[in-house]
């Protein structure tokens, strides 16, 4: 090449350089920024109680960056467009507790203390599970040590990708159990009460721990309310006695299961804490199937915990039997992202949130509503290429699906 | 200082003012009192007013008319502010509000926003049986008709939730007996007279559990293989039939013989006060009198007569015709004609002693007497051979739970071999890679697996949101339903899901109403909102496919099931 | 005017005529008409009992004073009597809550845990005429933790507590030493496979305990800042000071007798549970002024391991321990097959005990023995309002519970 310019005549050499200083920005801005996404639809569910009609988001980088009305003229330009004629856009749905079919590598057995062991060493980033989670809405999730353990270890928030998954936080908060598979009659604990008794030994030790031990640190920051516990609790009794433990330490913990927690809401109220439901189901009980609706009336907050597929279903099942549809779409969107202390980024859409969403042809919680897409990071990772009114073409990214 | 009335006693008077001030019930908004002509009272009209959901009144010609904003008939198109007129317990009209017209003694019911569609049905359910049915092996004669009871609350749900006709069938395994068609109501349920035996249900066993495909099939050959041993039942019940028309053939001959001779010697009949004790006796004091099968029952001898002692009808086979006595030829053995007062009533003592030998010495030389006719002994029956027999005939449809497609391609290619004439599938979880099997057997679906969530590892790969409309695309009819008591109330969520996942909402609609009446064979009489049908009305004050959908009112053949207390 | 102005015309009247008067909360309830046992005293004929804001005011004789605007339940005929506490009562906890099998010397867990106030258990006992239960550790740990006693039935669980870390609780027999094999025949590095294999090996253990315990508090006398703390022998420590109470289940005459003597070795006083053959040492009790609570004298069969703790039932004990002058209470116990706890008065009362004694044995000598005696266990003054309205003698078997009241609230019960 050197050779050849070096031959050139005076003109061609200027020519060649305008031409390098014409194309120069184009390279600099492929390199520096991918182009920003506008999309439109009839509805956007901003978080349940902000609704924008009709709806337009501005996607840049990977995130939220305007909502609606405010989306400067000069980005709309810019952008590329896409279209959902009609159909409701809502943050893609966080799934706070979860194994991602992983379950053999997330409990460890020989001893039941293991605060310290976090959930995103055992992380498969090409997993089956995992790639399943943008077909069912699901944009985010928190893959939970197991329950066979009384302190299991520390949860993190995954999220899927094109190509492959990505953690998104590290230690969204320590996973705790009481209930029946974290008594073993093969180890200690094998009795409720001695499972009680030591997680209150483990939190009186991390309480008093001056020595930065890495398993009680991890039980410290609960108590110092920098991350929140999600305890196993199923029957009366464990939820009593979560109850006990948090007044006595002072947290506010999220009561995993708590399928008898019907006759206990008031004292679950009154103690601050919150509850994690598992999915509602068609054969439950009616008083299992109006739990969420007695929560959302004494203002305990809720979400939806369980199998991947079964998350948009047990929030169609609670509106069905009196929960209202802003509490039920907040069980499986903000409030499940406030307890993995992530609402900052998933779970809502505003501004500096992550551009996880669902496109549904309806409302997202009638089930006759068909999903039609979703992004996760602004990258289109389910359902088809969305009509786009004719624009420039697109040169620096393909959209997979 | 305090006054001297006390609390208790001032909360009873108040309690008692407010009764007296407040109204016997509330009216609905907007609905036209209950109108009567001023001299005719309707006997059961009062007590049955709108609203009072504690007196369902008894249907008898009570008219009702139901004005809706949105009538979905599901047969035929949708009718908005229209009225359902019911008569009775049968629909005598539907249709826009200025087509029907409303007579003057009917009942008004108003429901401004609300929706109105037939009552639900419900094609395959577990409801009203008791653990043990659903627990054992039955067979198929083992009719589940005879032990539905209520159980408990959840069963009241159903009919609340709209479902005013289920298919209960057993959990046994391979054969889980008849099933049952059942009207729920709100406090149990009420048979569907004619339909107690609706059909011969069938559950393979082989489950989610890890077995080869060549296992099942053997296992479904091996239940099918029940078919084929019945043709020697079969071959012996007819062979029965047929004796027993000779039978009625031959006793009919034998009597007017002797009807025929004893009118040539009426009056020689000795007054014989002991007619033979054996049955088959009869006419023996009494020739020709009671010549009727049945009337000797009673009969016994004091003589000692031997055999036939227990005057059972029909007369059993050779019985030791004892007195030869009074009469000619009353007796069962080679009945000869023995002239009529020929022997005394005392030689009663002689036992089977007569031997076909000594007849003939005594027959006069007159025409031979016809042999007296046995009756055929009939086979034994066995409930469940006569339940498969049923459905060979066509009678009863067999229905088979199956899930993988190769298990469905073998039931199908069994069916066919066995020439079983009607068939039905529940479940078919498989069903969508063999739709087009399905559809040229033409056998109708009933899907009760549609719901997201977790299945079995074995099941994985088979989509049930998606099997609606795959056998849609197919042309295989199919109906939605719940498969259990408990999962009734949330019917239509079922059928939204396979809206959801492409399924065309009316078709959704139809899957839960008059697919199912097809499937069950009630379609004369429940489905849709039709002249004619059974008045089974649900109404819901939004579309029926979304999740927060509110029953309002539910009639079940014209009697309110279930009518909201809320306010409108 | 129209009825809906009407209906809320009189709303507001009888808003302010219940603000006038007081709500039903604080209003003073009198049971007057029936025969009233308080519990330590005689009977009292048409009595009056007087309750308010869940405790009793006044129980007395036919012509006590009634305060104005009180409610008063005529229970004409009928017959009260303290709510009966039933100081060993078995939850229906499964056997795998209430054991920590990890060890057989727990002594720092708290039984309180596994309550269940909606449990069907409580309520069904709670309808016998129960109005608080002593809720214990398993039996199949040497040393299985502390009990508590709750009532029966509360507004909330917390209000039902009426004493946590009430004893501890020993077991002597057979059965702390059963199960200490590996599961299924496992290998030796399974935790059963341990210590105590024998009757000898568990009271090898109750020994090792306290011995240990009385070497801490050695030991802390000469740590006055107290850097090392062991919660197991905190407990037995106290137990040893007499801080707390030991209850040790010891059914046959052996068993009692080597409960006795741990008992002077380590200079604690035990409170003997199930106890069958306590008649065999009536004497012996008497000495060393031992309460028992015998548990479910109406059975044939003795409960725990049957022909290992060797108990041969006999009817007529209770008089005998009466007529040694040992304290004693009737309970239901481990036994499966008792009867409810009044049905086992019921029995006593028949052999030998009087009426009396035989109530006495259910109300005020459980609670003196499980130190909740100043707040319930009798009818007196100033005491919680626990107890029960027959509808007849509650010792003649026709008659059950008309009405269960526990701090003064009527509680749903099973009809």
């Amino acid at each position: 090449m050197n050779a050849r310019f070096d031959r050139a005549p005076h003109a061609a050499r200027h020519l060649a350089l305008l031409l390098l200083a014409a194309l120069a920005p184009l390279w600099t801005a492929a390199g520096a920024r991918a182009q920003d996404l506008l999309v439109q639809c009839k509805t956007l569910v901003v978080a349940p109680d902000t609704v924008v009609t009709p709806g337009e988001l501005l996607v840049r980088d990977g995130k939220v960056a305007h909502v609606g009305p405010e989306i400067p003229a000069e980005a709309r330009t810019r952008a590329r467009t896409v279209v959902f004629a009609d159909a409701t856009i809502v943050p893609a749905f966080v799934l706070a507790h979860s194994t991602l079919g992983r379950d053999g590598d997330l409990v460890e057995r020989r001893t039941a203390l293991t605060p310290g062991l976090r959930a995103a060493d055992a992380f498969d980033p090409f997993g089956d599970e995992l790639k399943r989670l943008p077909r069912l809405g699901i944009g985010s999730c928190a893959l939970a040590p197991g329950s066979g353990n009384v302190a299991g270890g520390l949860a993190a928030l995954v999220k899927p990708g094109a190509a492959m998954g990505a953690v998104a936080r590290e230690a969204s908060y320590s996973k705790l159990a009481l209930a029946a598979p974290a008594r073993n009659p093969e180890r200690q604990p094998t009795a409720l009460m001695g499972a009680i008794d030591l997680l209150r030994q483990s939190l009186r030790a991390a309480r008093a721990d001056q020595k930065g031990d890495p398993d009680l640190q991890a039980l410290a920051s609960v108590l110092r309310g920098e991350r929140r516990a999600f305890v196993h609790a199923d029957t009366r009794a464990e939820i009593l006695a979560v109850l006990a433990l948090a007044k006595e330490f002072g947290i506010e913990p999220v009561l995993l299961g708590a399928g008898d927690a019907t006759d206990l809401v008031e004292a679950i109220a009154q103690a601050r804490a919150a509850v994690a439901l598992w999915p509602l189901q068609p054969a439950m009980r009616d008083e299992v199937l109006r739990l969420p609706q007695t929560l959302e009336t004494r203002g305990v907050p809720f979400c939806f915990v369980g199998e991947p597929g079964e998350l948009r279903a047990a929030a169609a099942l609670a509106v069905r039997y009196g929960t209202s549809r802003r509490a039920a779409l907040a069980a499986i969107t903000r409030t499940p992202a406030e307890f993995c202390g992530a609402a900052d980024a998933v779970g809502s859409l505003r501004r500096g949130c992550d551009a996880d969403f669902a496109a549904f042809q309806g409302d997202p919680l009638d089930l006759g509503s068909r999903l039609l897409a979703v992004y996760v990071g602004g990258v289109q990772l389910f359902g088809e290429a969305p009509k786009a009114p004719p624009a420039t073409p697109d040169i620096t990214r393909k959209d997979s699906l | 200082m305090r006054p001297t009335i006390s609390g208790p006693v001032l909360h009873a008077l108040s309690c008692a003012l407010l009764f007296a001030t407040a109204p016997a019930q509330e009216p609905e908004p907007g609905q036209a009192p209950p109108s009567r002509p001023a001299g005719e009272a309707k006997p059961s009209e009062d007590k049955a007013a709108p609203g009072n959901a504690a007196a369902p009144a008894a249907p008898r010609e009570r008219t009702i008319a139901i004005h809706a904003a949105h009538i979905h008939p599901i047969a035929g198109a949708d009718v908005e502010n229209g009225i359902v007129l019911i008569r009775g317990d049968r629909i005598a009209a539907v249709g826009a509000d200025g087509a029907v017209a409303v007579p003057a003694d009917a009942e008004t019911v108003t429901f401004a926003q609300g929706h109105v569609y037939p009552g639900l049905v419900d094609a395959a359910s577990d409801a009203f049986t008791d653990d043990a049915v659903r627990a054992e092996t039955l067979d198929a004669g083992a009719a589940l008709a005879d032990g539905l009871r209520r159980r408990g609350d959840r069963e009241d749900a159903i009919v609340r939730a709209g479902i005013t006709t289920v298919y209960v069938g057993g959990r046994g395994n391979p054969w889980s007996g008849q099933g049952a068609i059942v009207r729920p109501t709100a406090d149990g349920f009420a048979p569907f007279p004619g339909h107690e035996h609706a059909a011969v249900g069938m559950r393979l066993a082989a489950g989610a559990a890890e077995t080869h495909a060549l296992q099942r099939q053997q296992l479904i050959e091996t239940v099918f293989r029940a078919f084929a041993e019945l043709d020697d039942y079969k071959k012996k019940l007819d062979e029965h039939q047929k004796a027993l028309e000779k039978y009625k053939k031959d006793f009919a001959d034998y009597l007017a013989w002797h009807e025929k001779k004893n009118g040539k010697a009426g009056a020689d009949k000795p007054a014989d006060a002991s007619p033979p004790a054996n049955a088959g006796n009869g006419g023996g004091a009494r020739e020709g009198q009671d010549a009727q099968p049945g009337a000797r029952g009673g009969q016994r001898g004091g003589r000692g007569r031997r055999g036939g002692g227990d005057g059972e009808r029909p007369p059993q086979t050779p019985a030791p015709s004892p007195t030869p006595a009074p009469q000619g030829p009353g007796d069962g053995k080679p009945a000869d004609a023995k002239p009529a007062e020929a022997k005394p009533a005392d030689k009663a003592t002689e036992k089977t002693g007569e031997k076909p030998g000594d007849k003939p010495a005594e027959k006069p030389a007159e025409d031979k007497a016809p042999e007296r006719p046995k009756y055929p002994k009939a086979p034994p029956r066995e409930p469940s051979k006569d339940a498969l027999l049923e459905v060979l005939d066509g009678k009863l449809p067999l229905r088979v739970e199956v899930v993988r497609p190769d298990e469905i391609r073998a039931v199908l290619a069994a069916a066919r071999d066995r020439k079983v004439p009607s068939l039905v599938l529940e479940n078919v979880l498989g069903g969508a890679a063999i739709a087009a099997d399905l559809a040229s057997a033409s056998v109708p679906c009933v899907l009760t697996a549609v719901w997201p969530g977790t299945r079995p590892e074995a099941f994985a790969a088979f989509d049930a949101l998606q099997l609606p409309s795959a056998l849609l695309a197919a042309g295989v009819p199919f109906a939605i339903a719940s498969g259990s008591g408990r999962r009734a109330g949330a019917l239509p969520l079922m059928a939204a899901c396979a809206v959801g996942a492409g399924l065309d909402e009316a078709q959704a609609l139809r899957a839960i109403t008059l697919t199912p009446a097809e499937i069950l064979g009630v379609q004369k009489d429940v489905g849709s909102l039709q002249t004619g049908k059974l008045a089974d009305v649900l109404v819901c004050d939004r579309p029926l496919l979304r999740s927060d959908c509110r029953v309002l009112a539910v009639w079940s053949a014209g009697a309110t099931a279930y009518q909201t207390e809320e306010p409108r | 005017m129209n009825a809906a102005t009407l209906r809320s015309v009189v709303c507001v009247l009888w808003m302010a005529l219940l603000a006038a008067f007081g709500s039903a909360q604080d209003a003073v309830t009198v049971y007057r008409g029936a025969r009233l046992w308080p519990g330590d005293a005689p009977a009292i004929e048409h009595a009056v009992l007087i309750v308010a804001q869940g405790r009793v005011q006044a129980v007395g004789g036919e012509n006590t004073p009634i305060p104005d605007g009180a409610r008063v339940v005529d229970v004409e005929g009928q017959v009260i009597t303290p709510g009966l506490i039933d100081a060993a009562w078995n939850a229906g906890t499964a056997v795998a809550d209430a054991n920590e099998q990890s060890e057989e010397v727990t002594p720092a867990l708290h039984a309180l845990d596994n309550l269940d106030p909606q449990s069907p258990a409580l309520l069904r006992t709670r309808s016998q005429g129960v109005t608080a239960v002593h809720i214990m550790p398993g039996t199949r740990n040497v040393i299985g933790g502390m009990s508590a006693v709750v009532k029966t039935w509360g507004t909330d669980p917390a209000s039902m507590v009426l004493k946590d870390e009430a004893a501890l609780r020993i077991v002597l027999g057979a059965e702390p030493s059963i199960g200490n094999m590996p599961i299924g025949g496992g290998n030796a590095d399974s935790m059963y496979f341990r210590r105590p294999g024998t009757r000898m090996g568990v009271i090898w253990q109750v020994r090792r305990s306290f011995y240990d315990a009385k070497e801490y508090l050695a030991r802390s006398i000469d740590d006055p800042k107290h850097t090392v703390i062991d919660r197991d022998l905190e407990v037995l420590a106290r137990v040893l000071q007499g801080k707390l109470s030991a209850v040790t289940t010891a059914r046959s005459e052996q068993d009692l007798r080597t409960a006795l003597r741990l008992a002077e070795e380590f200079g604690y006083t035990p409170i003997l549970d199930e106890a069958q053959d306590a008649y065999l040492v009536a004497d012996d009790l008497h000495k060393a002024h031992v309460a028992v609570m015998v548990g479910a004298p109406s059975a044939e069969r003795v409960a725990g391991t049957g022909a290992a703790d060797g108990a041969e039932p006999r009817l007529a004990t209770l008089g005998k321990l009466r007529d040694a002058g040992v304290p004693f209470a009737i309970t239901t116990g481990t036994n499966m097959a008792a009867l409810d706890l009044v049905r086992e008065a019921t029995f006593a009362r028949r052999y030998g005990l009087s009426q009396q004694e035989a109530l006495a044995a259910v109300t005020v000598q459980p609670a003196r023995m499980l130190g909740i005696g100043d707040r319930t266990g009798t009818l007196q003054p100033g005491k919680d309002a626990d107890f029960v309205v027959w509808s007849g003698d509650p010792f003649d078997p026709a008659s059950h519970p008309l009405t269960v009241v526990v701090d003064g609230h009527d509680t749903p019960v099973l009809r």
